[in-house]
């Protein structure tokens, strides 16, 4: 029961939060697929400038796995960090569902003294 | 003459501690199809990425990656390029399909295929079609395998037995390992042909012409320029087109994540995170191409005419004054290459063959419930699957890359199907089917008759318009599939 709640929650709060960053990533990824094929690469695939002795038209294709792999890597930390920060609020939430439960508990106790003072008192009136 | 038994003698030390490295693994896991196919879902990030990694890189990375480079100059990029992106599809996938597996007990991809389209059919066709491709795939490993010892050994080692010796220690620790002895020898293999790799790729340029500047400047002063400027050449010296180049990469990377042998790994993953960090890893890999290209770019000037293009590396090998433990190790590094796709190939051919065909036989599958009976059906299967690769190996002549790039087109053909299964909720089974039946079609279509393609571009691509056509339309015509089996997917 808890769980399912719980569950509930995090799509939620995580939705709105994730789908721009989701967004964005793929379309990274579309960019880099395009600068490897037509029409982006046929721009840059030349063999002038040569850096490190080879033709751009290869360090070209270096770049974009480099940064492919850059952005994939960012992605997944920043999810990691998403996934962290859920288990924490989650926790958090739990002791506080736990803190609350503990409080309703005691008032539960306290009302339950004062209802008995009372009907106590009361029977006494009576 | 001795020279020659050192180089074999080095080969056959690799041959067997590969066989150490296979047999060993599998006696740990459990003896059940899922200890066997799956390695019991417990495969840690090394052993996944070397796995994944090793078996794409196979012989056709060894021997086709320098024949392009040497023959079509920067072509050659385009395995880089496929390769780049190719894998991501499985950062999304993969840990859906992870989870499916652990819930369900799946083993393969067609076993999630048909579970989401309602369709035993669809499962025994996947079955047929993965054995048929996978068959020509294998055999052209074993001749990359066979080739090599050949070549290396000035005959003394007849093709038919070089081809037999690395794939009987394949066969072998396949057979009693399972998805583990793929996984430990895969990174045992993948380390050692990295390692041989860029040594090689580095050292040959050095050697012909002084690095890596030189050479370039070397090729482009002879001119040959246009080697040089992409997309490249084709294979008959004239400049490869654009849409050419592009849609090949395109296909190649869409179909990448979807060979059974690749996709089906996903369910050997211990977590989510190991599969998720396996794919961002994945691009490291696939910088070990670069010094591969290297080798047959060095070749371009020093050993001009050389035919066919796939044998240079072994002539390059044998004509130049290399030290002989190198040319050994060399060598083995490419047995390494063959192999390490090899045993991929006959573990999924033979998995897929038992548990998407045969078990979606009523009779056949209450045999095999009962305990083992399975395993050693998937076994029976990888012994016949092999003898029949080698079978081919040896008697056909077919050329290795075209295989490949024809193989790739029909793959690709699987991605709307496995994409609309976890993220499109109204794709029905008669549209998954019509899809992939009508993309497979017009795909060999244009295969076997290319002058029939309206546009220069690779026939997969019109096969996959086609597939993703008939998906669409018949999906809204036919009737929806039952929400509660959806859900599983789309929440999956």
């Amino acid at each position: 029961m808890i769980s399912k709640k719980q569950h509930g929650l995090m799509y939620s709060v995580q939705q709105p939060s994730k789908k721009p960053v989701v967004r964005w990533f793929i379309a990274f990824l579309v960019l880099i697929q395009f600068s490897l094929i037509w029409p982006i690469y046929p721009l840059v695939g030349y063999i002038e400038p040569i850096i490190l002795g080879m033709p751009f038209s290869i360090v070209w294709v270096l770049l974009c796995l480099l940064l492919s792999f850059s952005g994939l890597l960012a992605y997944f930390l920043w999810e990691e960090q998403g996934l962290k920060r859920q288990g924490q609020e989650q926790q958090r939430q739990q002791q506080q569902s736990h803190d609350v439960l503990a409080k309703v508990e005691q008032s539960k106790i306290l009302t339950k003294d004062t209802t008995t003072n009372v009907s106590f008192s009361g029977g006494v009136k009576s | 003459m001795s020279d020659t038994w050192i180089i074999v003698g080095i080969s056959v030390g690799y041959l067997l501690l590969s066989l150490v490295m296979g047999i060993v693994p599998g006696l740990k896991v459990s003896k059940s199809s899922e200890g066997y196919v799956a390695g019991d879902r417990s495969m840690n990030l090394l052993l996944l990425y070397f796995v994944l990694g090793a078996s794409i890189f196979s012989s056709f990375a060894f021997l086709g990656g320098p024949g392009w480079a040497y023959s079509r100059g920067v072509a050659a990029l385009y395995i880089i390029a496929y390769g780049t992106l190719g894998m991501v599809p499985l950062y999304f996938f993969g840990p859906r399909a992870r989870r499916m597996g652990v819930k369900y007990g799946y083993l393969t991809q067609a076993e999630l295929l048909s579970e989401r389209y309602q369709s035993p059919f669809l499962s025994i066709l996947l079955a047929i079609l993965t054995v048929v491709v996978l068959i020509p795939y294998l055999t052209l490993q074993m001749k990359g395998a066979g080739l090599v010892l050949n070549t290396i050994s000035d005959g003394a080692i007849p093709y038919w037995l070089g081809a037999a010796m690395a794939y009987g220690v394949v066969l072998l620790y396949v057979f009693f390992s399972g998805v583990m002895g793929v996984g430990w020898t895969n990174t045992f293999q993948g380390i050692f042909m990295l390692s041989i790799a860029w040594f090689l790729g580095l050292y040959l340029p050095k050697e012909l012409h002084g690095g890596i500047g030189p050479m370039f400047e070397a090729i482009q002063q002879e001119g040959l320029g246009n080697m040089l400027q992409a997309p490249g050449l084709q294979s008959d010296g004239s400049s490869w087109s654009w849409a050419g180049f592009s849609s090949a990469v395109m296909i190649s990377a869409i179909g990448f994540s979807m060979w059974p042998h690749f996709f089906m790994k996903t369910f050997a993953a211990k977590d989510d995170r190991t599969m998720k960090l396996t794919v961002v890893l994945y691009p490291t890999f696939q910088l070990f191409l670069l010094p591969i290209l290297f080798i047959g770019f060095s070749a371009i000037l020093s050993f001009p005419g050389i035919e066919p293009a796939d044998t240079i590396l072994p002539y390059v090998l044998r004509n130049m004054d290399l030290p002989v433990v190198l040319v050994g190790l060399v060598c083995a590094g490419t047995l390494a290459a063959s192999m390490s796709s090899g045993d991929a190939i006959l573990h999924a051919a033979g998995a897929v063959f038992v548990r998407d065909g045969l078990r979606k036989f009523p009779q056949l599958r209450t045999a095999m419930d009962q305990k083992n009976v399975e395993r050693k059906v998937i076994q029976l299967s990888i012994l016949l699957i092999s003898i029949l690769a080698y079978y081919f190996a040896v008697i056909s002549s077919t050329d290795i890359v075209s295989l490949l790039l024809g193989a790739y087109g029909g793959v690709a053909q699987l991605f709307p199907l496995v994409f609309a299964m976890f993220y499109w909720p109204s794709a029905t089974r008669l549209g998954a089917l019509t899809a992939l039946i009508s993309g497979i079609f017009v795909t060999l279509v244009f295969l076997f008759w290319p002058e029939l393609k309206p546009w220069d571009i690779h026939e997969g691509i019109y096969g996959l318009m086609v597939n993703l056509f008939s998906l669409i339309t018949v999906s809204f015509l036919t009737q929806k599939t039952d929400s509660s089996i959806v859900e599983k997917f789309t929440h999956a």
